[in-house]
């Protein structure tokens, strides 16, 4: 089932001095097993947006729907909608706290009130999955792992209650390149063990367009444009124009097609830009020999 | 969390915001006195009537001040119940068992309400009205005769003002962590106490933990910018004394000048 959100507004601190609108208006569908970035520029709404998503945010204006939990309705099921909607908070590696890594991804599934055995399995396959191997770091206090590994755990302890929908709030911030890749492996590998629809915030244009199949992008409270991956080269000037950043290949394409070259602007992603490169480099010496 | 008022700044343009924050810091300190001192339901009216001027000169809405007594309900509610059932002067008007309601502790309980009232309200318009830093220069131009007793008030300034800015951080960031335990499914309003105190842990662990790191952090940053305890500071914005000060230390020496009145005539006046 899918998320769908209509006309959502929101003002922080109303009726003081510090109002601020962080929302207006927003309205979009998240289909299941969708791969959504979304880009913006800070303070324009976009965690303001995806917080409402999980009912950490009281509904104030519009409607909401996820998987069938209408969160406009008077007394909507908060616990039912926590467990389908897993959420990675920023720098979550902060919300660690039990003393080995074990227990602490388990937090969560125990406070599922599953039985202990289904507790332990899920915690086991979660880590797997985040790439801490289960025999290595069990017994290890979640404080003396690197910074990488202590993200990987925070979100171990996120996919170890098994959400439908996983949505992740800069999930590569403050990481080094190294760590950035595994943390997209590790989501790609979520998504392909269980079709799951997963939401990702980032300022790293690159990576979005690398790895999600769809872009919103977000500007001063509002969605201002939701677009297939694909189709970002019709989408460079909005971007450019909000102060945001294309992706590295776009910009080269983009370049190319300025020296008057008759150049698609679609081979965005890494490994379709390679071929689209080589394909030409060969097209041009078959021509140089011909 | 957000609902947390008491000691929060309200920025607005009035005259009390320009007042020179040491004239405001002794205003409190003359007012907290001079409630106590009150004995006759005058006096109280007179306080009250005293901080609505204050309140209409500080452009501070009547509603966001008083959300400042919401912090302070419960001990209000339990004096109150207190007083009125243990106070046994005067006519009885019901009784029952151990417990006795008088005319005279109703208006003993009533007044003790008032004056717990006009306390919050009338010192929360301090920090509505000042902001933190310019509080913690006051409070460094209070302290500054114990310098003479080779105690570093500066430091102690120092102490105060970081202890106030981190106050919304630390904030932030306990919200940050209850959305985020939350989020794995925690709940922190099921259960006996003891339930909820250790729901709890997992907020607490990560948040004084988090606290540490930051306090290390800062000051790594206030050597690295080579912050140095014995060397004599000058502020940015000096402290000065303006025309608005002067109406202002008039219109409370009023105030103290009837209080005392009250005080010396509330034989005659009950």
């Amino acid at each position: 089932m899918p998320i769908t959100v209509k006309d959502l507004s929101y003002t922080y601190m109303k009726g003081t001095p510090y109002e601020k609108k962080a929302l207006n208006g927003v309205s979009i569908t998240v289909n299941d097993g969708d791969f959504l970035g979304i880009v913006g520029a800070t303070g324009s709404g976009k965690s303001t947006f995806i917080r409402h998503l999980n009912g950490l945010i009281k509904l104030e204006a519009g409607s909401i729907n996820v998987d069938g939990i209408d969160l406009s309705s008077k007394r909507p099921d908060l616990r039912l909608l926590r467990r389908k909607v897993g959420m990675v908070f920023q720098y979550p590696e902060s919300q660690l706290f039990a003393e080995t890594v074990l227990k602490d991804v388990m937090y969560g599934p125990r406070n599922m009130k599953l039985t202990e055995e289904e507790c332990l399995l899920r915690a086991k396959e979660a880590m797997e999955l985040s790439g801490l191997s289960y025999e290595r770091f069990r017994d290890r206090s979640p404080f003396e792992l690197s910074g990488g590994e202590r993200r990987r755990a925070a979100i171990a302890g996120v996919i170890a209650c098994r959400p439908d929908y996983l949505i992740l709030d800069e999930p590569s911030a403050g990481l080094d390149p190294k760590g950035k890749d595994e943390i997209y492996s590790l989501l790609l590998e979520i998504k392909s063990a269980a079709p799951r629809t997963i939401i990702v915030i980032s300022h790293d244009i690159d990576e979005i367009a690398e790895h999600a199949d769809r872009i919103a992008v977000f500007d001063d409270g509002g969605l201002i444009a939701d677009f297939k991956t694909r189709d970002i080269g019709l989408h460079t000037e909005l971007l450019r124009s909000k102060g945001l950043d294309i992706p590295v290949t776009l910009k080269i394409l983009g370049g190319l097609r300025a020296r008057g070259k008759d150049i698609p602007l679609t081979g965005i992603k890494r490994d379709e830009f390679i071929s689209f490169i080589i394909d030409e480099y060969n097209r041009r010496q078959a021509a140089l020999r011909a | 969390m957000r609902d947390i008022s008491f000691g929060q700044y309200y920025p607005a343009d009035s005259a009390v915001h320009r007042m020179d924050p040491r004239t405001k810091l002794l205003f409190v300190f003359f007012y907290i006195i001079a409630i106590f001192f009150l004995r006759t339901l005058y006096g109280y009216l007179v306080a009250a009537l005293y901080l609505t001027v204050v309140i209409a000169f500080s452009r501070v809405p009547f509603k966001t001040v008083l959300r400042s007594v919401r912090a302070v309900i419960f001990i209000l509610v339990m004096t109150m119940a207190l007083n009125v059932l243990f106070y046994s002067d005067g006519n009885t008007l019901w009784s029952y068992w151990k417990f006795t309601v008088t005319d005279a502790g109703l208006l003993f309980s009533g007044k003790m309400a008032l004056r717990l009232i006009l306390l919050v309200t009338g010192t929360s318009m301090l920090s509505y009205t000042t902001t933190p830093t310019a509080l913690t220069g006051a409070i460094e131009w209070v302290l500054k005769p114990l310098s003479l007793l080779r105690i570093n008030v500066h430091d102690i300034a120092v102490i105060m003002s970081i202890a106030l800015r981190f106050i919304p951080t630390i904030q932030e960031e306990t919200e940050k962590i209850i959305s985020a335990q939350k989020a794995r499914g925690a709940s922190f309003d099921t259960g006996n106490i003891f339930k909820r105190a250790r729901a709890m842990l997992p907020v607490l662990i990560p948040l004084f933990i988090g606290t540490f790191r930051r306090a290390d952090e800062l000051a790594l940053a206030l050597e690295a910018r080579c912050y140095n305890l014995s060397s004599k500071r000058t502020r940015m914005k000096e402290l000065r004394f303006s025309r608005v000060d002067i109406p202002a230390v008039l219109f409370v020496l009023i105030f103290v000048g009837v209080i005392t009145a009250e005080r010396l005539l509330s034989a005659y006046l009950i």
